[in-house]
């Protein structure tokens, strides 16, 4: 079997007179084929280094029609959807580029859908996981898990009930598997769901409670500095007295802006610790 | 006609009466027929224009390396063109780079295709062993979207606090001189109205602020110019010795 050719000018002479020959031969059945299927007109003009005399297809006749309806058309028209080799090549390669820029994201989907599931039955420690594969994994995780919410939902407003337990995914069985192998109850996996879920509510809470203050204090603060500079000073003193502060210390004045810092740009579970304590 | 197998088959070689069948054929037969002449041109060298008018009525070419050039050719006109041979040295190698990029590109292509077939054979082998928790979710029942629901929640909580090791490693990267100093337990509301100041200032600024730049900012502005005043009297009052840190 011949290899793949490569896409190249032919040195050998022989070679490339016997390869255009053949290939010249393929491009007009290609051309037949075209012209019968789709009832159109159609003509070509090859010219080749070995022969000076150029060889019109279908025929002299056909390929001065074919060009007396072609330059009927204005220049405009006729340049619209004229290309060259360079504007062609151009054009496939940034067609090719797309269509391997969607397959390359298939296989990372369905890669990543092996990793979940790997994850799930214990196969693959999330803690090995690199910073790539980490982001990948969660953004997959949260449309996947969302997609089993929707059909637990549906599936409740259907009012459908199962009374066979599931068999566990992979090697490690789930707790409510495991504490409940005969008589499974619908309403004991609510329960559980909403015990899981207080923690998750109460952070919320917490967060929001903290994220409605900074809007106050900004406001607060801002009608400060439309006032001179002296008055201002002034003011601060007071409210400083006011809020039962004597004097800052070093312990306390750089840290505080370290903790706002991060506030501002560390996602929101790590804010989570600080504000429950400062609760 | 009821198509027994699926995949392609064979067509008659007359004029198809179906129009969108008729336009989709004759798409990408177009193509592929100036893609035989892209090649047939690259790799002997020679000069080919290809006129096609579409179903429609539109006019299409392929020409190399001009269609007006053969056109002239063909019709025995011999006008002289403004290409020299430097120019078409230069399309040339031009149009040799473009072939190289392609093939790299359908290289590529391939190399995914095989990576893409592998991960369905894998998937075809483990749909014999009927996993239910491989079925779309589609296809579970209220037990088994439950049960999924719990195990993908943990794992959930597990990777979030992965992802949110990996964004506070980053911002300490990002900040380094701030993180010699370890975070305090608590924040009182008071320190907080205190710091606004250098909260706001260095919010405006920029999204990881650090403290010698968030001086270098506010004394450029009315507004930090006010706290920098107000921020230097409290600090000298207090602690000099804390002034001399920062500078």
């Amino acid at each position: 079997m011949r290899g793949k050719m490569k896409l190249s000018f032919i040195e050998n002479d022989s070679v490339r007179k016997t390869t255009f020959t053949k290939r010249k031969k393929g491009m007009l059945k290609k051309f037949n084929e075209l012209v019968t299927l789709c009832g159109v007109d159609a003509c070509a003009v090859i010219r080749s280094p070995y022969n000076s005399i150029q060889e019109p297809w279908p025929s002299r006749e056909g390929v001065e029609e074919v060009m007396s309806k072609f330059m009927e058309f204005s220049v405009l028209d006729r340049t619209k959807k004229m290309v060259d080799q360079e504007t062609f090549l151009r054009q496939r390669i940034a067609k090719e580029t797309e269509r391997l820029q969607k397959l390359r994201d298939e296989n990372r989907n369905s890669q990543i859908r092996d990793l979940m599931f790997g994850c799930l039955k214990g196969e693959v420690d999330v803690s090995h996981l690199h910073g790539r594969d980490l982001l990948d994994l969660n953004v997959f995780l949260n449309k996947y898990l969302n997609g089993v919410i929707r059909r637990v939902e549906i599936l409740k407003e259907n009012g459908e009930s199962s009374s066979s337990v599931p068999p566990p995914i992979g090697v490690a069985p789930t707790v409510v598997d495991a504490s409940v192998p005969i008589g499974f109850d619908g309403r004991m996996i609510q329960d559980q769901n909403q015990n899981q879920q207080e923690p998750v509510q109460f952070q919320y809470q917490a967060l929001y409670d903290f994220y409605d203050q900074i809007p106050k204090k900004l406001h607060d603060f801002n009608m400060k500095m439309n006032i001179d500079p002296n008055q201002s000073m002034n003011l601060d003193l007071n409210d400083g007295e006011d809020e039962g502060i004597p004097c800052m210390d070093n312990n306390n004045y750089h840290p505080e802006i370290d903790c706002l810092a991060t506030v501002t740009t560390a996602p929101t579970d790590v804010c989570a610790p600080n504000i429950i304590n400062d609760l | 006609m009821a198509r027994k197998n699926l995949g392609r088959r064979k067509i008659e070689l007359v004029k198809m009466t179906n129009e969108s069948n008729l336009q989709v054929t004759f798409s990408k037969r177009r193509s592929g027929l100036f893609k035989k002449g892209s090649e047939l041109c690259t790799l002997c060298d020679a000069e080919i224009a290809i006129i096609v008018f579409s179903p429609s009525g539109k006019a299409y070419s392929f020409g190399h390396p001009n269609v007006n050039k053969l056109l002239d050719h063909s019709l025995g006109r011999v006008i002289r063109h403004n290409n020299t041979n430097f120019a078409e040295s230069r399309t040339k190698l031009r149009i040799q780079m473009l072939n190289e990029s392609l093939t790299e590109v359908m290289a590529e292509k391939e190399k995914e295709q095989e990576t893409k077939q592998s991960i369905v054979q894998n998937e075809r082998e483990n749909k014999d062993a009927e996993k239910w928790w491989r079925n779309s979710p589609t296809e579970l029942n209220l037990a088994q979207s439950t049960s999924m629901k719990c195990d993908l929640e943990a794992l959930k909580k597990e990777v979030d606090e992965k992802v949110a090791q990996l964004h506070h490693r980053n911002l300490n990267f990002y900040v380094g001189s701030s993180s010699n100093v370890a975070a305090p337990a608590a924040v009182s509301g008071g320190n907080i109205s205190t710091n606004h100041g250098f909260f706001d200032q260095n919010g405006n600024s920029t999204s990881a602020p650090t403290l010698p730049f968030g001086f270098n900012v506010m004394n450029r502005t009315p507004a930090g110019y006010n706290s920098y005043q107000l921020q230097n009297q409290e600090v000298k009052q207090v602690h000099p010795q804390y002034w001399a840190r920062y500078y």
